[in-house]
């Protein structure tokens, strides 16, 4: 697999509606709440979406492929606590 | 742009099952201490309060539901210290539903809970991952929570299906059977943190296509499958030319606090303390603004090749937690988050396409509101 960048022209066979302000966050896709928009404002207007929810996915493994990330920046270790040494 | 801080408690890292994908309950069977979860509560007041934000507590583990006491103590606490602040706060929850029962989901609808409960679809799916520590599949447990949350009709929820390669191939009907028992909105949450092979990622795109032609159907039918990825790409559309997705908030108004105190930027990067280099800080010692600044300075999209794509604005490019797991960095894609964003939207103009022509009534009603 390889990242692919698209060249596809947007040419989609159904219509812009009412804009949506949308959270790209993979914990904030719930729509539910978006799809009405809200009184007094017309279909093709801009909304913002008044209220997000949160969601939570569940704790996944984390990999040690972070070493980079935050060069220089040191951890501080909480008071009587050892830091898990995995 | 979200007007809340997104505060994740995780309440404990043990867990009822042992779930393939997750490393819950194995070594870090421990629960947060009422300290640890004050001061994280602080930490959030303090921050929502200084960027004039309200506050989302998330209660998140392992299973959540095995610390019941230190559930409600959060809950009465955090109640108490935000009309003392005058901070607006709501509450939600991610589990399993094993320990899930109608008084505990009563006290939870009566105020007003967002119960997120993940059930990997039909049994065959559900249960090539999510099992007991003796290896017995949990669907049933989960499927009797699915129907216990429908007795109460205004709770908010939704329903959390994990697609990962080991059952990927069960997904269309996965959602089908979801679907069937759950009349909420469902969300894929495909992992981005297993390396998918070519093959099989081709066959999830043969499962999206399916996907594809259940929700048509179901939209004909007049009972439209919300599967959320694939209704958030056809909502991305609708801004010609502008982006139409939230950036990334990671670092600004996300803190997900981990069982020993530790924060990090968003609760999909919690770990257990084996992966300092991603927090930001402590309860003890307070955010640490130095590293807060660097996540808001580095997190959005920083691919090269993302520039030249015209999908950008409809691409989940700038989630951090996503790119981090798939390339080590928040802001690089890896290739699976490519291909896949590039099948859903196919997927989702393809579906949108064809219930516009056909003018289906669900279909005008959720999308265009006539
Ligand atoms: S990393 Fe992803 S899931 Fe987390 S806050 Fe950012 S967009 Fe949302
Ligand atoms: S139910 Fe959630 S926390 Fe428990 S093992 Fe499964 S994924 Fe992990
Ligand atoms: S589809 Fe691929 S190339 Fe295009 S913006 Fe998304 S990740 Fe980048």
């Amino acid at each position: 697999m390889k990242i692919n960048p698209s060249t596809r022209k947007k040419n989609l066979l159904y219509p812009m509606a009412a804009a949506v302000v949308l959270a790209a966050c993979q914990q904030q896709q719930r729509l539910g709440g978006v799809l009405l928009l809200p009184p007094g404002v017309q279909p093709g207007e801009p909304v913002v979406k008044p209220q997000e929810e949160k969601e939570n996915t569940r704790p996944q493994r984390l990999g040690g492929r972070m070493k980079q990330m935050m060069p220089g920046v040191r951890q501080q270790p909480l008071p009587g606590k050892k830091r898990a040494s995995r | 742009m979200r007007d809340t801080l997104q505060l994740t408690l995780c309440l404990t890292h043990d867990c009822t099952l042992r779930c393939a994908y997750c490393y819950a309950g194995r070594k870090y069977a421990h629960a947060m201490t009422r300290e640890v979860a004050e001061l994280g509560m602080e930490t959030g007041l303090a921050e929502a309060l200084r960027t004039g934000r309200g506050v989302d507590v998330s209660f998140f583990g392992g299973e959540p539901l095995l610390e019941w006491d230190l559930l409600r103590h959060c809950h009465a606490y955090m109640e108490r210290r935000a009309a003392e602040l005058g901070v607006a706060v709501r509450y939600g929850i991610t589990t399993n539903g094993t320990l899930l029962n109608r008084e505990r989901l009563a006290w939870m609808a009566e105020r007003d809970f967002l119960v997120g409960l993940s059930v990997d679809g039909s049994p065959e799916m559900h249960n090539v991952n999510r099992r007991y520590a003796d290896g017995q599949g949990s669907h049933a447990a989960a499927a009797a929570a699915l129907a216990l949350m429908q007795e109460f009709p205004t709770l908010r929820s939704r329903v959390i299906c994990v697609v990962n390669p080991a059952n990927h191939r069960w997904l269309s009907e996965g959602v089908q059977w979801l679907s069937t028992h759950y009349n909420g909105i469902i969300g894929l949450n495909f992992d981005y943190w297993s390396r998918w092979s070519d093959d099989e990622f081709e066959s999830l795109c043969r499962q999206l296509e399916a996907l594809q032609e259940k929700m048509l159907e179901s939209y004909r039918a007049g009972a439209p499958v919300h599967e959320e990825n694939i209704e958030g790409k056809i909502w991305s559309s609708f801004r010609e030319g502008e982006r139409s997705c939230a950036h990334c908030t990671i670092g600004e108004q996300e803190i997900a606090v981990s069982v020993d105190g530790h924060f990090f930027p968003c609760s999909r990067m919690v770990g257990v303390g084996d992966t300092p280099e991603i927090t930001f800080g402590d309860v003890y010692h307070g955010i640490d603004r130095a590293r807060q600044a660097y996540y808001v300075a580095t997190r959005g999209n920083a691919t090269p090749e993302c520039r030249l794509c015209s999908l950008r604005h409809r691409c989940l490019n700038t989630c951090g937690c996503t790119n981090y797991a798939g390339t080590g960095s928040i802001n690089r894609v890896s290739p699976f988050l490519c291909n896949l964003e590039q099948k859903l939207i196919d997927v989702a103009d393809s579906l949108a396409e064809t219930l516009y022509q056909e003018s289906n009534p669900a279909f005008m009603q959720r999308f265009y509101r006539v």
